[in-house]
């Protein structure tokens, strides 16, 4: 067996103690050496590296970053080059992909698919997936240009115009997205100078172009992102990897001066050079949804849909082409008056969001508009099996929507007997709850520990029988009383009550739902909702009220 | 080439009354009149001879085509017009055989103008063949709504079939008569045995759903339609009316949502037909969704800017083009487009929609552009009360002087006709221009009987109480003879209300006293009563034998001098009948004296007497000052006494929404970090977002005197004698 091919990780670093262990714990067993170039750290980024067996490189800082990458290229003795950043790890499900990446020596350069979350965790959402070249065959003339957004893949195609490269489908996750994309705008304003320092002197580089767009982008300032675009997509050769990325932001751009039509021509231009770019379709699908074309806008959005998940060499949206694209087009179902389909494609889309109880609020309030509301819990049971197996919070979804009596339903049925020791054990405060702003700093600080004495709570009944089962059926009978009543007869206070005994339920107690003036917001909206819903068919104002029972907030469950 | 024969047929049963002047309309000059008639029991055959029309008789076998085929077999002209009795031609038959002279077409489609009511723009129209050569074979099927179609196309292709632009009207629709003729449970009967018969006939049954909806039963037509639309084929040439129909149906209905997701699916088939832009736009405002409903009317008047080619244009605008060359009497040309493509009501791709779209500036505050819609709509039917209103409305927004707008309305209606100078007074009414009303001058604007009461109204409310006392006993006393063959009851007891509170009003000596005496029963003693206590002072009044006819005079006294600004009067009125003060008080709301009312209200209110709207308008003050909670208590009382009472339900739910802002405000302020610029900021901006469409609903009460609007033209088509029409 012939050894395989070595692959050299390479990093520019400065002050990065807190994200270098992840990272370099992520290439183990893929990086066969690891070159830090320090920029000039004072905190323990070099012994870290250094624990990881790195070669560090001490490279002062010359407001430069192609000329530090490549002071780490120089040294590095691997047949392939691995660019990281701090921020960013190797999926683990991708390191096999790698190393026979690796084995394709037929290849000069792979793309990678960079994930963006918004947070600091894996569990956080992404926002983007964005192809990037970011491993290359290491040879002295393949050198990083660029002062700022150095570039690789310009050098790679000059130097070998026949180099071929793979869109692979590795992953590599890059925190703190959101962080970035707010980035202060002085620190905007340095890169534009910077970048109008290099259109001097290479006027027509498309690349140039292209950042200057993304950064007027940042700034606000679409008009101005337009004319680099425009320049950009003049000068570009037609296969170079951002070429549908320049036409989603032409898009995006006259989108956002307002110019529908612009833009909707703008995305024909780009779905005739890019048809299986679901993000186009998606887009395009929004703009119809604008101009109220929904015909157009649905066949739009079904494109999107058929195509699916982005083939790889896309920049593309998280959900274009799948749960957002279903959730925009249950959207356009109740613009057209089609409740059913439009539960029908927002339960598609919860099954397939990372973060799905918005969406399943966003269900829940479209069946019981629909006057589907007795259905609810089978419908979820049956369709969203993720809601289902979270019956306490989506307990208290329910309820937070007015649906009393599915609530109620649902906690008889899920033996919320079992989980109320802990209420009983914190009866009196919950018995004292109509006093305000006091439950509101209790709730939050009971949260935990009613969360840790949920598991041992099966035991809970045969300490005390008779009052947990009373409080049961007084919490769960109450939902039932208030299901019955007519609308006409609920005060707020019935309400509150009943949303401030909900945040008892272990393992909710958490954010907005406990603070009382949310909470009586909360009411208020139930009562307006029950009115309106009131309202006869016929009454001339009844199309009016349907349309508000859907636009009013949703309930925020906590995450 | 020889001018070719032209003869015109009919089928007639009991038209003695439509009859002439239908004949009339020919002038003579068809070539042969032939008239089967399947078993009159008036003098219509004689009056169809003395016409010199052939007339042949044949027992009615619930067949119409049956009918009109016989009719057919008898014809010696090269051409035929098919016609009906209460139809009217209006091209003259010499224009038409002119334009035969050199065609090689084989028929002719003609536009028919269906009038439904006495207003200009009570229009519908539609296109149907009607004229064909003779001898071809062509001939009538079906046994209702027969029609020739199948037959030529059949024969020899639709391309032979040209349009003509000549004009036919149609008065079968008038309310008046169609109550007449029972003839909507004539066609009922007719098309239910034809169905039985056929029940596959997608024609049938959309007839039957038309005539259903003649007959107010909403929901049956509703079902045909659905089903016959799910069976016709796409290209068939009345689908189109169908959808039209349908949504019509549904927007009256109030089913909204079934309204949007037919026209989102048909919209796109039919972009070019206006009367479903408009029915979309409607379906839109219903929602509270007012910008899209903008949209939507746009589309509906797109291209009423482009001057109306006589052909190509689309129903309104050819007609009146249409009607104007034959008028000048130019000849007609056989065009190969064909015109009208629509079943469409008048004006929807115009007048309509423009007045919409000023309505719509109106409500959002953009009053030089609500102006600008107005005025096109004007110049499309300048006697468009809508748009009459709108632009007046729109003026005094602006700030233009009450006189100026009434100089302007008077420019454009014009004075030379009684509906122009009708229109405008009604219009400065509408917009309460007293001052402008009382100032218009005489000799453009004689005194009529249609606009005495808004006229003397002004005249009392502007203080000039003897020009109105003078021209209310004139007319009166010119109006006791003549009434009994009048019979406008409710006119003459409006003026008499009109006169005694000028009367009461008046303290001076009355060189000519009114004479209560002269009034009809039962106003007359109720009339009597009141002036006794009013004038003599009595505290003790006598309760004549109909007490109920007196109470709901005294009620309207009380509104009516409030209108008329004569504030002491009321007073008066309310105390010598305190059982009263509730009308008082709401006729001070309406009128949009505030102030007064309000310290009304709330004695009212603590007296334990809320009745009536009571608790309506003290919940739309507390609301209007922003005590909510205890607006909602006063909505929930009205609503505890008038379950029904949908203003106060949607006040109700909006005093809630405005209490759920204010808390997630506070939740807002107790949250300093990440809640704050995210989802609490959100819920508040759809909480807004809320409140905007309900108060787009009209709930609240709308004051006049040069604020608002007086009434929101908002559902025309919601009273149930909606235009339809049968092919």
């Amino acid at each position: 067996m012939k050894p395989r091919t070595r692959i050299s990780l390479c990093m520019i670093v400065k002050n990065e103690a807190d994200n270098l262990p992840q990272c370099l714990k992520s290439v183990r067993g893929v990086a066969d050496e690891i070159v830090v170039v320090d920029t000039g750290s004072t905190d323990s980024s070099v012994q870290i590296a250094s624990s990881y067996g790195a070669r560090i490189v001490d490279f002062p800082w010359n407001g430069d970053f192609a000329a530090a990458r490549n002071a780490g290229l120089k040294v590095a003795r691997g047949q392939w080059i691995l660019v990281l950043d701090a921020d960013e790890e190797l999926d683990q499900g991708s390191a096999g992909e790698l190393l026979l990446c690796a084995e394709h020596m037929e290849y000069e350069a792979f793309f990678l698919r960079i994930h963006n979350h918004k947070g600091t965790s894996r569990s956080s959402e992404t926002i983007t997936v964005n192809p990037i070249l970011r491993m290359f065959r290491n040879r002295p003339a393949y050198r990083f240009s660029g002062i700022i957004h150095e570039q690789i893949a310009s050098v790679i195609v000059r130097e070998s115009p026949a180099a071929a490269m793979h869109l692979s489908t590795v992953i590599i996750h890059h925190y703190g997205y959101a962080d970035g994309v707010v980035a202060k705008k002085d620190k905007i304003r340095r890169n534009v100078d910077l970048l109008k320092e290099q259109l001097k002197r290479s006027p027509g580089d498309a690349f140039h172009h292209f950042n200057m767009a993304v950064e007027y982008m940042r700034l606000g300032e679409y008009d101005h992102a337009l004319e680099h675009i425009h320049v950009s997509l003049d000068h570009v050769e037609p296969d170079t990897s951002y070429v549908h990325l320049l036409h989603k932001y032409e898009i995006r751009c006259r989108a956002v001066n307002g110019d529908v039509p612009g833009a909707l021509a703008a995305c024909e231009r780009g779905i005739a050079l890019f048809p299986d770019y679901p993000d186009l379709h998606h887009i395009k699908g929004v703009l119809l949804l604008q101009t109220a074309a929904w015909i157009e806008a649905k066949e739009a959005l079904r494109q999107a849909l058929d195509i699916g998940v982005s083939p790889p060499g896309y920049h593309t949206e998280s959900g274009f082409g799948t749960y957002a694209t279903l959730s925009l087009l249950g959207q356009l179902c109740q613009e057209t008056g089609e409740d059913y389909e439009a539960a029908a494609f927002y339960t598609k889309a919860a099954r397939l969001h990372p973060e799905p109880w918005p969406l399943i609020s966003r269900l829940v309030r479209t069946l019981k508009c629909a006057g589907r509301e007795s259905e609810l819990n089978g419908w979820l049971e049956q369709h969203v099996s993720l809601a289902a197996a979270e019956p306490r919070k989506l307990a208290v979804l329910l309820l937070n929507e007015g649906c009393y009596g599915a609530a109620a339903e649902l906690l008889a049925k899920n033996g919320f007997n079992d989980a109320l020791e802990p209420m009983e054990q914190r009866g009196q405060s919950a018995s004292e709850m109509d006093s305000g702003s006091a439950g509101d700093s209790d709730g939050v600080a009971k949260g935990e520990p009613v969360n840790e004495s949920d598991a041992p709570a099966a035991q809970g009944p045969a300490g005390s029988p008779g009052t947990a089962t009373e409080d049961s059926g007084s919490f769960v009978m109450a939902l039932q009383k208030t299901a019955a009543a007519p609308a006409a007869s609920l005060s707020r206070e019935d309400i509150a009550v009943l949303l401030e005994r909900s945040c008892s339920i272990p393992g909710q107690s958490t954010g907005l739902m406990t603070n009382p003036a949310y909470q009586h917001s909360r009411s208020w909206i139930l009562l307006a909702d029950s009115v309106l819903a009131s309202l006869p068919a016929s009454a001339a104002s009844s199309p009016a009220a349907g349309k508000v029972r859907q636009l009013l907030p949703l309930p925020r469950m906590a995450d | 080439m020889k001018k070719p024969t032209l003869g015109v047929h009919l089928i007639i049963r009991n038209e003695a009354a439509l009859l002439p002047q239908c004949l009339d309309s020919l002038a003579g000059a068809a070539d042969e009149i032939v008239v089967v008639d399947t078993g009159s029991t008036d003098n219509s055959a004689a009056i169809a001879t003395s016409y010199g029309a052939k007339v042949y008789h044949m027992n009615w076998n619930y067949d119409f085509s049956a009918a009109r085929n016989t009719g057919l077999s008898h014809a010696e002209t090269d051409w035929i017009l098919v016609l009906d009795a209460d139809e009217i031609l209006k091209t003259p038959v010499g224009t038409i055989t002119e334009m035969l002279r050199n065609t090689d077409a084989m028929a002719f489609t003609v536009n028919i103008e269906n009038w439904l009511g006495s207003l200009p723009e009570d229009r519908l129209t539609h296109n149907v063949i009607r004229l064909f050569r003779n001898g071809a074979g062509y001939s009538f099927q079906g046994i209702i709504h027969e029609g020739l179609d199948a037959s030529i196309i059949g024969k020899h292709g639709a391309s032979v079939i040209r349009s003509s632009g000549i004009e036919i009207i149609h008065l079968g629709y008038l309310p008046g008569l169609m109550a007449k003729k029972d003839k909507i449970s004539r066609n009922e009967h007719l098309l239910r045995r034809a169905l039985a018969k056929d029940p596959g006939n997608d024609f049938y049954s959309y007839n039957l759903a038309v005539t259903c909806c003649q007959n107010g039963q909403l929901e049956e037509a509703e079902a045909l339609l659905i089903r016959t639309i799910n069976r016709a084929p796409l290209q068939a040439s009345y689908r189109p009316s169908m959808i039209r129909d349908l949504a019509k149906i549904q927007l009256s209905l109030n089913h909204i949502k079934a309204v949007n997701a037919l026209l989102a699916r048909e919209l796109p088939r039919y972009s070019d037909y206006p009367d479903l832009h408009f029915i979309q736009g409607q379906s839109w405002e219903s929602q509270g969704l007012t910008e899209r409903a903008f949209q939507s009317y746009q589309r509906a008047a797109a291209g009423s800017e482009e001057p109306a080619a006589p052909v190509e244009a689309s129903s309104t605008g050819v007609t009146l083009e249409a009607g104007a060359a034959v008028n000048a009497g130019a000849t007609l040309t056989a065009g190969a487009a064909l015109s009208g493509k629509y079943v469409s009501e008048k004006g929807m791709n115009s007048f309509r929609p423009l007045a919409r779209m000023g309505a719509i500036s109106l409500q959002l505050g953009h009053f030089e552009e609500a102006a600008r819609w107005f005025h096109r709509a004007l110049q499309h039917h300048v006697l468009y009360a809508p748009a009459l209103q709108g632009i007046a409305s729109a003026f005094q927004r602006l700030d233009v002087p009450d006189q100026d707008i009434a100089t302007l309305l008077t420019q454009l209606a014009g004075t030379g006709q009684a509906a122009g100078r009708s229109a405008v007074i009604h219009a400065l009414d509408a917009v309460c221009a007293y001052e402008a009303i009382a100032g218009l001058p005489q000799i453009d604007f004689p005194l009529e009987k249609e606009t005495l009461p808004a006229r003397a109204s002004a005249w009392i409310i502007t203080g000039r109480l003897q020009e109105a006392g003078a021209a209310l006993r004139e007319a009166l006393s010119l109006l006791r003879d003549t009434t009994a063959m009048e019979g406008d009851m409710e006119n003459l007891h409006r003026l008499w209300m009109i006169a005694a509170i000028c009367r009461w009003q008046d303290n001076r000596p009355q060189p000519e006293p009114l004479e209560f005496a002269d009034a009809p029963e039962p106003l007359r003693s109720a009339l009597l009563l009141v002036d006794e206590q009013l004038t003599q002072h009595n505290t003790a009044p006598v309760l004549p034998g109909d007490a109920g006819n007196l109470s709901r005079v005294i009620a309207e006294l009380i509104r009516l001098a409030v209108k008329l600004r004569c504030g002491g009067l009321a007073g008066r009125l309310a105390g010598l009948f305190p059982e009263h003060r509730t009308d008082w008080a709401e006729a001070l709301y309406e009128s949009g004296q505030l102030e007064e009312a309000g310290e009304l209200l709330i004695t009212l209110a603590g007296d334990q007497q809320a009745r009536g709207k009571v608790p309506f308008y003290l919940a739309e003050m507390l609301f209007d000052k922003g005590h909510y909670g205890e607006a909602a208590d006063w909505f929930q009382h009205m609503l505890a006494g008038t379950p029904g009472h949908e203003p106060s339900r949607i006040g109700l739910s909006l005093s809630y929404l405005h209490l759920a802002r204010q808390e997630l405000e506070e939740a807002a302020d107790s949250f300093p970090e990440i809640y704050a610029h995210g989802p609490l900021q959100e819920d508040m901006k759809a909480t807004e977002q809320a409140i905007a469409v309900l108060n787009r609903t009209a709930w609240h009460t709308q004051w006049n005197s040069h604020r608002y609007f007086r009434k929101e033209p908002h559902h025309e088509a919601a009273n149930p004698d909606f235009p339809l029409h049968d092919c």
